[in-house]
């Protein structure tokens, strides 16, 4: 027998609501619905929560346990003292249940549009492991668009579970596709292996081939196609950097390209995230070579706003550029660069790219581990961000953080959702441009996330991330700094 | 008390599993306004969610196999106890019913040359089950209930029917206590469908932990509706018995059945069927083995699927998954397995149409009885809930359509507020919860794989006593905004009067056959036992009564 404190927040009319505490002992393995089921007829009947199945098909059970919604029946008790919460993004009606109604009402006007069938997904009949949605509602629950605009979006679960279906002529199926962050958190939550983002993505590309594309994404496409880069600058702009930062010009032909990105190349508050990884290369003599001006966008925000075709163009320049100057190894500041390089330049173009493409904090870790680049004592309290597209979509979870720990003096304190189960901070999915009033509610929500840590900065490793996130933290009108990992590398460098 | 609230509808549908939203699909599909509620959430609260294989007939059966065949297994199966008539229909029109599920978009397994992937279950000679992974039952209550939704059929969930409302020997509705808006709601309609599924509660280890408790069974009996078969008790045969967490979990996964010493021992029990035997016979032998001294640490035996192929493992993904999560791998490990229950053959009595004796009522799927005899094939009752809920989705929109809307007797509403009433809040020194387990104990004890007169007359008589302390039970609160111990008190009631159904069944019939094996009468007796056993309730007693097998032929 195993003893654990539970803590379920209650629902008290009058009183609001409150944590209510429960020692329950009980026989390992047990889930969360079991310690549930023991409270209600062994110490109060009065516990409201919803359970059927108990075998994680019936999808009853969502709750949030220690701030993660999951299925209760479906997640073993490992810790010794829980917090239960209702499914977040609900109204509540008592206790751990919470109001489902808002997903058959989306539900309804869809499955009454014509064409009237099917009313269910189609999948690969021969496919045993096809993952089939539960409807259990986790992934609203852990939606971070769904905690802010719950009446203008339908969510991740109405966009999985009505997969292939003609979304794309109702406006709210349309307006919710691009209110999608395509963060991924809904992916990573679901309980049965099902792929909102994906559906999200879909939508968008019916939406966009029906010519219906919102006007600002259009304006943003325009300057992409035109000037191919997401500011519409002159694209020579993009060295500007490297001349205020006074750098040598790197060798003619190196083997390694740093492909910089529309973001830190053509934001000045941005640039010392290059110059920051510049300067670190040259601590440790690795040469990189620079495309300025040939460097084209990746394609990536295209590619968000289902623009695929006009993304391939994008990537064929840009690997013909490669081939031209023969480079073996591309790094890249930027992981949305990174992951559109690493794993859509492939899908997009029907080959392999055949060059390494690396994170600049991997090429980092490498180094640092080798003893080629070394630190001076730095006291600094710091927490990361996790971006979307380095953690979520590429496992990179724990590089940035050693690489901030190898910092002598540095202490990491960790967000209440950190790593797969990280807060987007906002400006995911072009949601800049689609809806910059949701971007800044959700980044002020990361900074309030940040700030419950204590620490004195906010690191993260993604220049997306930062413009969002430090928009958050002035509307807010706090003072966090918010760097990029090669910044709070460059600052710990000894003095020269 | 709040006040009462009144919804009036065509059709009033109880229960929403898989009968209950074929019922309501069908109903609406004929135009009357339809109202379905459940005591939990639509689709989820009943089993059908976790069903994993559907017996159809169709022209993709198995080469060799054919309609009569199955006709023949499932009444050799059932022990001749079957309504005849009714598994002709659910033969002929199950694959109807899959040809719609399929024009809404459920796409069945099929192998790569586009042939229905099927599963042999236990007592069919040849495979018959369509599956979708390892979950038919989640897709189809899927489609069901967005069809429900495209339709425009209303839903209350959260609500609990506690009455049927009568007039004139013909139903008029129900009064129900809906949960979330904390009230007691009249539900006045024109026809009553009973789906509301079976027993889960009843005994102490169920192959599911869906919350039935029999209340259909139970309102049906004090409606004055006859029941049938309640004798008829189904075990799932290997049901996990360790750890604690899944306890009851039913393992449909195929593999060899052995004792603890490594004996195959349905080689004994059933040499031709060995594990695909029916789940009365295989059910008995594990229980023999282990009452023998041969079962395992935690009262089981083995169920050893290491060599499984892993085809089959993927029709029980989910199951796999299931258990490897809580430490158990089941393609390296074998499984500690006993009997639990599963399945109510016995229920409400019904024609082909699910027309009960009270004009107006009808009841589908579990709730039901006399379709699977006296014992079940596997994959049939996914059959059963498609087939004849549609059938009573019919037949109660077409009664709808030529009866007028009757208001309840006021009389009965207000005797049903008054009761409810005087239990809010009433102190008392037993608590529901405890009640039902000694319920369950008692059904463990007296009516389970192997039963015998003495115990279960000494089980009547222990419900009877029991019945006598629901005036004790304490109902702390007088909120009615999912009161528990209400919801208990409630259900111990059911339970109590569907135990007794079972137990008094159980008694009549001096035989043994199929699902009800008696040892102090073990054999089978055709001359006098080809019969049904039927209760009534009337002034508090089950009265019953013996129907020949076979009248309803026709």
């Amino acid at each position: 027998m195993a003893k654990v404190r539970v803590h379920v927040l209650r629902s008290h009319e009058a009183a609001g609501s409150r944590y209510q505490d429960y020692e329950v002992s009980y026989e390992l393995p047990a889930t969360i619905l079991d310690l549930l089921r023991l409270i209600q007829q062994e110490q109060d009947p009065s516990l409201g929560f919803r359970s059927a199945c108990g075998m994680g098909k019936c999808g009853s059970c969502a709750v949030a346990v220690n701030g993660e919604p999951v299925l209760s029946c479906q997640e073993l008790v490992t810790q010794e003292e829980i917090w239960l919460e209702p499914l977040p993004n609900f109204p509540v009606i008592k206790d751990l249940i919470v109001d489902r109604d808002r997903y058959c009402n989306n539900l309804m006007p869809v499955l009454q549009q014509p064409p009237l069938f099917p009313l269910v997904p189609p999948r690969p009949a021969d496919d045993p492991t096809w993952p089939e949605c539960l409807e259990c509602l986790v992934c609203d629950g852990v939606c971070p668009v769904m905690a802010q605009v719950p009446e203008r979006f339908l969510g991740p679960a109405l966009l999985a579970g009505t997969a292939g279906f003609q979304k794309s002529m109702l406006p709210t199926a349309w307006e919710s596709a691009y209110f999608c962050l395509l963060c991924g958190e809904c992916m990573t939550a679901c309980p049965a292996g099902v792929k909102p983002n994906d559906e999200a993505l879909d939508v968008r590309r019916q939406v966009t081939r029906k010519g219906r594309l919102p006007q600002s994404l259009q304006r943003l496409a325009q300057r992409i196609t035109t000037a191919h880069n997401i500011s519409g600058e002159e694209n020579q702009a993009r060295l500007l950097w490297s001349q205020q930062a006074d750098l040598a010009p790197a060798a003619s032909n190196p083997d390694t390209l740093y492909f910089v990105g529309c973001v830190s190349s053509l934001y000045p508050s941005m640039y010392g995230i290059p110059q920051g990884f510049a300067t670190l290369m040259a601590t440790c003599d690795q040469c990189f070579g620079l495309l300025g001006g040939e460097e084209w966008c990746c394609g990536y925000p295209l590619i968000l706003n289902g623009m695929l075709e006009e993304a391939k163009e994008l990537a064929i320049h840009n690997l013909q550029r490669m081939k031209q100057r023969g480079v073996k190894r591309l790094v890249m500041t930027c992981p949305s660069c990174y992951d559109t390089w690493h794993r859509r330049y492939p899908a997009l173009t029907g080959e392999e790219i055949g060059i390494e493409v690396l994170h600049a904090t991997q090429w980092l870790a490498e180094l640092v581990d080798h003893g080629r680049i070394r630190f001076k004592e730095l006291p600094w309290k710091v927490t990361y961000h996790d971006p979307c597209d380095l953690g979520r979509r590429n496992e990179t979870f724990e590089t940035p953080r050693q690489l901030l720990t190898s910092i002598p003096g540095v202490v990491l304190v960790e967000m209440k959702r950190n790593r797969d189960r990280a807060l987007c901070c906002g400006g995911g999915g072009n949601l800049e441009s689609f809806s910059p009033e949701v971007m800044t509610a959700i980044a002020q929500e990361r900074i309030q996330e940040a700030l419950d840590t204590g620490a004195e900065a906010l690191i993260t490793a993604c220049p997306q991330c930062q413009r969002t996130l430090r928009a958050g933290a002035r509307s807010l009108g706090v003072r966090l700094p918010v760097l990029d990992v090669v910044q709070a590398l460059w600052r710990a460098l000894p003095e020269q | 008390m709040n006040g009462v609230s009144i919804r009036t509808t065509d059709v009033l549908v109880i229960g929403s599993g898989g009968a209950g939203l074929w019922a309501a699909v069908r109903a609406a599909e004929l135009g009357a306004r339809t109202l379905l509620v459940d005591k939990g959430l639509v689709g989820r609260n009943g089993n059908t969610v976790m069903a994993s294989g559907m017996t159809v007939m169709g022209p993709f059966c198995i080469p060799g196999d054919s309609p009569e065949l199955l006709f023949e297994d499932s009444l050799k199966g059932g022990q001749f106890l079957n309504n005849r008539k009714m598994l002709r229909l659910l033969i002929q029109e199950s694959a109807e019913r899959l040809a719609e599920l399929e024009r809404w978009g459920v796409q069945f397994d099929r192998d790569e040359q586009g042939n229905y992937f099927r599963v042999q279950s236990e007592g069919h000679r040849y495979p018959r089950a369509a599956t979708h992974s390892d979950r038919v039952g989640l897709v189809i209550v899927k489609a069901l209930r967005r069809r429900a939704l495209q339709l425009g059929v209303q839903w209350l969930e959260d609500t609990m029917v506690t009455r049927l409302l009568t007039r004139d020997g013909q139903v008029v509705g129900a009064t129900a206590i809906n949960n979330r808006a904390a009230e007691l709601v009249v539900l006045s309609a024109r026809a009553v469908i009973l789906a509301t599924g079976g027993i889960s509660q009843l005994f102490p280890m169920s192959a599911s932990q869906a919350p039935n408790s029999g209340d259909g069974l139970a309102v049906a009996l004090r409606a004055g509706v006859p029941v049938v078969d309640m004798e008829m008790i189904q075990f799932f045969p290997t049901c996990l018995v360790y750890p604690a967490s899944v306890r009851g979990f039913a393992l449909g996964l195929k593999g060899k059945l052995l004792n603890n010493r490594g004996e195959r021992f349905m080689e004994r029990y059933s040499p031709e069927w060995l594990e695909s035997a029916t789940r009365d016979v295989t059910a008995r032998a594990i229980d023999a083995e282990v009452r023998a001294g041969r079962g395992t640490e935690h009262g089981g035996v083995y169920k050893d699927a290491r060599q499984t192929p892993w085809r089959i493992f993927l029709s029980y993904l989910d199951q796999y998954h299931f258990c490897l999560k809580r430490g158990l791998d089941l393609k390296r490990t074998p499984a500690e397995v006993a009997p639990a229950l599963h399945y109510c053959m016995g229920g409400v009595q019904t024609d082909e149409w699910g027309q009960t004796a009270v004009a107006g009522l009808y009841a589908a799927g579990e709730v039901a009885g006399g379709l699977h005899g006296a014992n079940r094939m596997g994959g049939n009752s996914l059959a059963d809930i498609l087939v004849f809920g549609a059938r009573a989705g019919q037949a109660a929109a077409m009664w709808a359509g030529r009866t007028s809307l009757a208001d309840p007797a006021p009389w009965q509403v207000q005797e049903e507020r008054d009761r409810l009433d005087a239990l809010l809040g009433r102190r008392g020194v037993v608590r529901a919860i405890e009640l039902k387990r000694t319920i369950q104990g008692v059904m463990r004890e007296c009516a389970g794989v192997v039963r015998n007169g003495p115990a279960l007359q000494k089980g009547l008589t222990q419900l009877e006593s029991l019945e006598e302390s629901l005036s004790q039970v304490e109902v702390t609160r007088r909120d009615m905004r999912y009161n528990r111990e209400l919801t208990d008190y409630l259900e111990v009631e059911n339970l109590l009067l569907v135990g007794r159904a079972i137990l008094t069944s159980a008694l009549v019939r001096e035989e043994s056959r199929g699902a009800h094996y008696r040892e102090d009468y073990p054999q089978r007796n055709d001359t006098c036992w080809l019969k049904h056993v039927q209760l009534c309730l009337k002034d508090g007693h089950l009265e019953i009564g013996l129907l020949p097998v076979g009248d309803e032929d026709g």
